[in-house]
């Protein structure tokens, strides 16, 4: 990122949430996620990623400290605010598409939640159609989302909150029970909603893909953040991974573990992509004068890495 | 012997309008076989291991024509999903929609319960199901207030209690953290050792590879490829589905004419990589 620290978009303060008594779940989130960053939130199974985010938008509200989200228009405590004012601002993407679809037509899907931020009726339809162009559904309008695939209903699901426009979306496990390819279709469009100058913030356990599109990376263990920062620098971090059930992508450890035996001019940069690798390898063997290692047909250019 | 034969399936759902679930589908699983599954989302994976329990015909509306056998006997002749379950059993990519009794235990015994197993055969069978999957603490935690991961966990353990030869699993591991992953994986294989059926329907291909004797791809309802899994994904050109990151960095540096043993799994990755830089210096 090259500009100075951003505007923030959310802080936690002490926040201490348990849903029943003496089970505390957050046990003291403190952080700042600057607008337009892109964010992945990784932790183990039952480390209180989702009931952090549900506290986004006022699902749910601290037990003691607090959370504020903001815009344009100034900062909200999100247990001060209806979930009606909030969710102009933050749109949540449940980790279960069925959970929040329930109308018959893709169409009144995404219509409900414009009308309920009060677009104007004669901007949905517009609106809608967009929205449905950005996640590959634009022939699907008038069908019953029910008939729509699991990978499709996701992908409803996220149209439904990206046609609202907030300024901070949320999604959680957006990739879940979604091949490869499918599940870098939904963050590329992730991407693209945080290129137009929108923070994004993902629960994922798919660790490639936090590597290859987000700049920040935040680990939570027992309540806690115990690491945040890029994910170059929080792979790094070996052992408060291993805390929390995490390790890096199959490409970064290779790349450790080989940097480890061949020598450390194997890479300046951890490798978080496939792309990465190829790039250092045949730099590395051509240093070596080896063979002559050909120009990659057609998609030499192609990169993972945001610039 | 074969634990599973499919042969000649077509599949539509009721409620479906055009193409069919499944297509002509044929395929048999040997017993102690681990045969992973994989495919885009509505490829027909989920219908596929439906089939092959007894949620359809009995359970789901529709229209099936080929046959599917459990050991040699027809699906048809078992006559309900109850008189399967002893043979075989299912764990729903949901595990919301399989965990219903109020404490984990009881969850993880209710199968064997209501299959009349003996009350210690039953208890021993739950202690060993929450040893295996790590549930060690939670047995009197109640189950809706379990993680994701952790309800996955149970459901895979309640249908590890039952003790059926052959275990289908939709994607068991989806909401699990790497680590509870390779545990499941682990768990599971450790179950195929001992001459259990495995057929799992999987995405995540970098542990899969690691597990399965065999791959299976489906695609719009047909079983367009079934292979070993090595031949599965060193002949990438057959289909698209992405490999693991160690081999589909061996078959980039291929095309570009480096000379290198495409690899499969990490630690034979590093040891491949490992010599193709060395031989640099």
């Amino acid at each position: 990122m090259s500009t100075d620290t951003p505007e923030p978009a959310v802080e936690f303060e002490e926040v201490e949430f348990s849903y029943v008594a003496d089970t505390p779940v957050l046990t003291g989130v403190d952080a700042t996620f600057g607008r337009g960053e892109f964010i992945t939130i990784i932790g183990q199974n039952g480390g209180g990623k989702s009931t952090l985010v549900k506290h986004l938008n006022g699902l749910l509200v601290p037990d003691a400290g607090s959370v504020r989200v903001h815009d344009e228009t100034g900062s909200y405590d999100t247990s001060e605010h209806s979930m009606r004012t909030l969710a102009s601002i933050v749109g949540y993407v449940f980790q279960n598409p069925d959970d929040q679809i329930f109308h018959t037509s893709v169409r009144d899907e995404i219509m409900y939640g414009l009308r309920n931020i009060g677009v104007p009726p004669a901007e949905c339809d517009a609106r809608i159609e967009d929205v449905l162009d950005q996640v590959g559904l634009g022939d699907r309008l008038h069908e019953n989302p029910f008939s729509l695939g699991k990978g499709e209903r996701q992908r409803l699901a996220i149209a439904s909150v990206l046609a609202m426009e907030p300024h901070i979306i949320c999604v959680d496990e957006p990739t879940t029970g979604q091949d490869k390819t499918e599940a870098a279709g939904i963050m590329e469009i992730l991407r693209a909603y945080n290129e137009r100058g929108h923070t994004v913030i993902a629960i994922t356990h798919d660790i490639a893909l936090a590597a290859a599109y987000t700049d920040r990376v935040v680990v939570i263990k027992d309540g806690q953040i115990i690491a945040d920062g890029p994910p170059e620098r929080v792979f790094l971090d070996a052992e408060h991974l291993q805390q929390t059930n995490i390790r890096p992508p199959q490409i970064t450890q290779l790349g450790v573990e080989l940097r480890r035996t061949v020598g450390a001019d194997l890479y300046d940069d951890m490798w978080l992509t496939v792309d990465d690798a190829v790039d250092d390898i045949c730099s590395f063997l051509n240093q070596k004068n080896v063979k002559a290692v050909k120009e990659e047909s057609g998609q030499v250019s192609e990169s993972n890495q945001s610039s | 012997m074969t634990a599973i034969e499919v042969e000649d399936v077509s599949f539509s759902y009721r409620t479906q309008r055009d193409d069919r679930a499944l297509e002509d589908v044929s395929l048999s699983v040997e017993e102690g076989e681990f045969v992973g599954v994989v495919g885009e989302t509505g490829a027909g994976k989920t219908t596929l291991l439906s089939a092959m329990c007894g949620v359809i015909p009995f359970n789901t509306p529709g229209s099936l024509t080929g046959a599917v056998r459990i050991k040699d006997r027809s699906i048809a002749d078992y006559g309900s999903i109850y008189d399967l379950a002893a043979d075989v059993s299912m764990v729903l990519d949901s595990p919301e929609n399989q965990l219903f009794n109020l404490h984990i235990f009881e969850e993880v015994i209710w199968g064997p319960e209501n299959m009349g197993m003996d009350r210690e055969e039953i208890l021993e069978r739950g202690r060993e199901a929450i040893e295996l999957f790590d549930l060690a603490g939670l047995e009197d935690r109640i189950t809706y207030t379990l993680s994701g991961g952790e309800k996955q966990k149970v459901a895979i353990a309640s249908i590890y209690a039952m003790n059926p030869d052959i275990i289908l699993l939709d994607e068991p591991t989806s909401q699990l953290d790497p680590i509870g992953t390779e545990m499941v994986f682990e768990a599971i294989s450790k179950l195929a050792a001992e001459g259990k059926t495995i057929v799992m329907v999987e995405h995540k291909i970098e542990e899969l590879v690691r597990y399965a004797d065999r791959i299976g791809h489906l695609e719009d309802g047909r079983l367009t490829r079934v292979a070993d899994t090595r031949s599965f994904f060193l002949d990438v050109a057959t289909h698209d589905v992405a490999p693991p990151q160690v081999t589909e960095l061996g078959t980039r540096l291929a095309a570009r004419g480096v000379d290198v043993e495409v690899p499969l799994e990490l630690t034979e990755a590093t040891a491949t990589y490992g010599r193709l830089l060395d031989g640099g210096v």
